[in-house]
């Protein structure tokens, strides 16, 4: 397992990783996630999840939570222009969470293999667990 | 030419509103697109709203039927944060309200899995054994569906007298042994109709990445239980049941056998039970400043939650991931090369609840 720690910090350009009681947690606002992605995969880790945080500079980060046996990491990375890469396409596991997280928080995966919203329904907003968009939409339905 | 059928979101086969597309060759399924969002309740926005101790209420009703392991998941991950010490008696009423969740949950679905089947002798069964694990849980906490036993810290109610329980889970274990094991196991009506059906081989359950029942019965040795061990599940010792013949009767024999050890576990609870108090005497309603992830063995599977706080007494960000969210997509590996008649029961042998998948 050392040896995937030692790749994940050469990728994540981070020396010292978090150890805390929930796992490992990295920080790296520039990451190649499809590397990650293969890395992961060959260590047969499982995506656990992907968690949307709206940032205020209207940014979004997004932590990928792997979980393997007994073994559990965080990175936490930062979209750009609103943008990151799909790891859809090597792992599947990442095609709902990918279309869950555009829908909320209207972060745009490039290059997912199937961009339909998933829980959107027709008459909301991309995005619309945005504090911006909670709060217009909020207004519109007052002002009815 | 192959056709499209349409199933769903409202259709007999299904317990709960999602959207199967099924494109059939004759009677074989060539391929399949499944749709979820029809029930979503925006959760995650709303638990941004209240307080700590009013959202593990509203977290409790994410699922109708694993209503507790969500509110401890996210006392779990809020007590991570506020580094909150849970006393060891609270930890043991945790396990063995979690494994009764569990008994019921995986009871229900004998059930349905049975009347799915056509065999609803078997059915009335086990419904009837369901009551009375219903039973014990009212018994304990007063209700019969969203229990409210977790606080941040321990629990809310006390049990009191661990004989009376004890007496009916043993009536329980007699008949899983006497009646339903040897049905699931060796009646032909079930073998027939559940073997080499819906197969999701080891590579599909790993690549899907999917969680519980049905990853164990695909030779993946994933349970929460035994990997992150929480609650008393380290001092109680704990068996993951495992199976590799990827198809329906793999997930039906798993799960039944899993009823055994839940049942071994709330024995061993309950006749261990440490005393002392079920919470601290006091609790902050403010959390400090930080974020922390847990998880938790549901019935279904894996539950993971991400909770952030920012200081205050209301969350800042909280992720609900539930494992049928993670299962439900795997349908689209069972289905091809099956039969359109063997549809409902694939579907149900996953266990789908898109209550929980929506939010």
């Amino acid at each position: 397992m050392e040896e995937l720690i030692n790749q994940l910090i050469v990728l994540t350009k981070q020396k010292n990783p978090q150890e805390r009681i929930d796992g490992i947690w990295f920080e790296a606002p520039k990451i190649d996630l499809e590397a990650l992605a293969q890395l992961m995969l060959l260590n047969q880790f499982r995506l656990t999840t992907m968690t949307g945080i709206e940032r205020d500079d209207g940014e979004t980060d997004v932590i990928y939570h792997f979980n393997g046996i007994k073994m559990a990491i965080n990175i936490r990375t930062t979209t750009l222009q609103q943008k990151l890469p799909s790891i859809a396409n090597i792992l599947p596991s990442a095609n709902w969470i990918e279309r869950e997280i555009r829908d909320l928080y209207a972060v745009h995966f490039e290059g997912h293999p199937d961009p339909r919203p998933l829980v959107r329904p027709k008459e909301m907003p991309e995005g619309f667990f945005r504090k911006g968009v909670v709060e217009s939409l909020t207004k519109e339905q007052e002002a009815k | 030419m192959p056709y499209k059928l349409p199933l769903g979101p409202l259709h007999p086969a299904f317990e709960e509103p999602y959207k199967v597309t099924l494109s059939c060759k004759g009677e074989v399924i060539e391929d399949c697109q499944v749709e979820v969002g029809f029930v979503m309740r925006s959760i995650e926005l709303l638990t941004q709203r209240r307080n700590y101790i009013r959202d593990l209420v509203l977290v409790e009703h994410v699922c109708g039927i694993c209503s507790n392991v969500h509110a401890s998941t996210f006392a779990m991950a809020v007590e991570k944060i506020a580094s909150i010490e849970v006393p060891a008696r609270a930890l043991y009423i945790r396990t063995i309200v979690a494994e009764l969740e569990r008994l019921h949950s995986h009871l229900l679905w004998a059930g349905i899995g049975s009347e799915d089947i056509g065999y609803h002798s078997m059915f009335m069964e086990i419904y009837y054994l369901r009551e009375r694990v219903m039973d014990i849980l009212e018994a304990i906490s007063g209700n019969r569906v969203n229990y409210g036993m977790i606080t941040l810290g321990g629990v809310t109610r006390d049990i009191t007298d661990p004989k009376s329980i004890l007496a009916v889970v043993s009536e329980v274990h007699a008949v899983l042994e006497k009646v339903v094991i040897p049905i699931f196991t060796k009646d032909r009506t079930i073998i027939d109709r559940t073997k080499g059906i819906g197969i999701l081989t080891r590579a599909d359950a790993l690549s899907y990445g999917t969680v519980g029942p049905l990853a164990r019965a695909s030779g993946v040795p994933e349970d929460i239980r035994e990997n992150f061990p929480y609650a008393a599940y380290a001092e109680l010792g704990f068996k993951p049941v495992m199976l590799d013949s990827c198809d329906v009767a793999a997930r039906i024999v798993v799960r039944a056998l899993e009823m055994l050890e839940s049942v071994r576990l709330i024995e061993e609870a309950l006749k261990n039970l440490p005393a002392g108090s079920i919470r601290p005497s006091e609790v902050p309603l403010e959390i400090p400043k930080g974020e922390a992830t847990a998880r938790s063995e549901a019935p279904r599977g894996e539950v993971f939650y991400y909770v952030a706080s920012d200081g205050s007494d209301t969350p800042a960000r909280v992720k609900i991931r539930t494992p049928s969210f993670v299962n439900i997509p795997s349908i689209r590996a069972m289905v091809k090369g099956q039969y359109l008649a063997d549809l409902p029961l694939i579907q149900a042998s996953i266990d789908p609840c898109c209550s929980c998948t929506d939010r």
